[in-house]
């Protein structure tokens, strides 16, 4: 039963590492993942930086925008003001960047 | 005697309960967040040029810059505005002569050299973009979290943009989307390239004097027209101000004579599709202008939308309840920002509430 278990786990991470390097290869179209991270990530920062908001309130405001948004582990940096998401335990980390006053948070 | 003098007491003391004031009334129902459906974070109210009512909540200020959304819409169009009063560009200009470093995008269908600012000022480049936020069936699929939060659409949103396919001519398909009005900021970008990081301020915010606004840029440095403003509820009436004057600010003409009827005019590349193709258009509630909303019914544009505003109101809407609404009949702004993320905010009763506000007070 276990090497079962096991054997489902490794072909669903299979393929879903191979639906995500097929994803990434299509130019402009990003995987739920990727939008996930990059939008939490960008709202977390502009959140922070811009309307400058407690990082408690800002971890719920950069929530709930997309339901997969509940799988998010942000990384604050407040020294390079940056934010980094990362989804679960997949491959998809985006980083948002304060780039002053003026132009806010950039994803990069 | 006794009775009566009891009963008088008992009757006032329960009127005296139980009476709301307008004021009361408009607070209870924009800011009580009982049922957790929507939530106002700030209310700016100004009448013959003096702020009225003015309140924040949820930590936010006077002087914090508030996310925008869509109502970056109005502003992108206000620099348009600008850009053309100060000679720099013309709404017939295409936007194939403007922009440098898509010849690809362009070459992919003849039909998108045609695309002029005039097309885009009308939500009307043709492109096949999908605006559609939590809502979208599959997110993969939308176009505009893609533009917004993709890994590669979001680093040159230009690019991304023009790779979209066309659904017709140029100027004839008409679709509320983010990406047409970024692509006035592209244009933006080209047109003052020594400019290109400040542009927003010289034309327009040091203009009227608004100091806390923020506005993000992708990676390549297209500031992102459609969306991601933010700014002050006080800055951002001062662009209300500026719509009220006809396009003059403090004695200062700084949009072209006429501009400020054709952006809050009926929008005319849906005008053509509601007579000939309805089915074909993006449904929304109320009639377009040109980066601004109308207090008209949009099946029905004779009509108002709302019966509790007048009917020359027109507004600036953004995601989750962002508002600019500005009245010239009754000389009168409105900024209402929040975070209506399980409902939104029942305009025509806020409309309704607002006015019984000004009426009983005398304002």
């Amino acid at each position: 039963m276990k090497t079962l278990v096991k054997i489902i786990t490794i072909l669903s991470l299979t393929l879903y590492v191979g639906a995500e390097i097929k994803m990434s290869q299509r130019s402009f179209h990003s995987s739920l993942t990727d939008i996930g991270s990059g939008s939490s990530s960008k709202q977390m920062c502009s959140c922070m930086f811009v309307m400058k908001q407690s990082e408690k309130f800002c971890r719920q405001f950069s929530k709930e925008v997309l339901l997969i948004d509940i799988l998010n582990r942000h990384k604050v940096d407040l020294e390079n003001k940056t934010i980094t998401t990362t989804i679960g335990f997949f491959f998809n980390k985006r980083q948002a960047k304060f780039m002053g006053e003026k132009l806010g948070c950039t994803l990069i | 005697m006794k009775k009566l003098f009891l009963s008088t007491l008992i009757l006032s003391f329960a009127f005296s309960n139980s009476y709301e004031s307008s004021k009361q009334l408009m607070e209870n129902y924009i800011f009580s967040n009982e049922k957790k459906s929507f939530q106002t974070d700030a209310l700016l109210i100004i009448r013959d040029g003096k702020t009225v009512y003015e309140k924040y909540v949820k930590g936010y200020k006077s002087t914090t810059p508030h996310y925008a959304w869509s109502v970056s819409k109005a502003m992108t169009g206000t620099l348009i505005g600008r850009a053309i009063y100060e000679g720099d560009l013309s709404l017939d200009d295409r936007l194939s002569d403007i922009l440098k470093g898509y010849d690809e995008e362009f070459a992919s269908d003849p039909r998108k050299k045609d695309i002029t600012v005039d097309h885009i000022m009308n939500w009307g480049s043709s492109l096949n973009y999908l605006e559609e936020y939590e809502e979208a069936e599959k997110y993969t699929d939308s176009s505009v979290l893609q533009q917004l939060y993709g890994k590669n659409a979001s680093k040159d949103m230009t690019r991304y943009l023009l790779s979209h396919d066309m659904v017709a001519d140029a100027g004839k398909a008409w679709r509320y989307t983010t990406g047409d009005t970024t692509l006035l900021t592209s244009v933006l970008k080209d047109v003052y390239p020594e400019d290109q990081d400040n542009y927003p301020w010289t034309l327009l915010f040091d203009e009227l004097q608004m100091e806390n606004v923020t506005w993000e840029r992708d990676a390549s440095g297209t500031f992102v027209g459609g969306s991601h403003l933010f700014v002050s509820a006080r800055d951002l009436a001062k662009v209300g101000k500026l719509y009220l004057n006809d396009g003059v600010y403090d004695g200062k003409r700084l949009l072209p004579e006429g501009y400020v009827e054709y952006s809050t005019g009926l929008n005319s590349v849906y005008l053509e599709n509601l007579k000939n193709d309805p089915d074909s258009m993006s449904k929304k509630a109320q009639s377009p202008g040109r980066q601004w909303w109308l207090n008209r019914d949009f099946y029905n544009p004779t009509l108002p939308l709302y019966k509790n505003a007048p009917k020359d109101t027109f507004m600036a809407v953004g995601h989750w309840g962002q508002l600019l609404i500005v009245i010239p009949s009754e000389n009168l702004i409105i900024v209402r920002f929040g975070e209506d993320r399980k409902a939104r905010i029942d305009r025509e009763k806020m409309f309704g509430l607002i006015f019984d506000f000004l009426n009983e007070e005398g304002l």
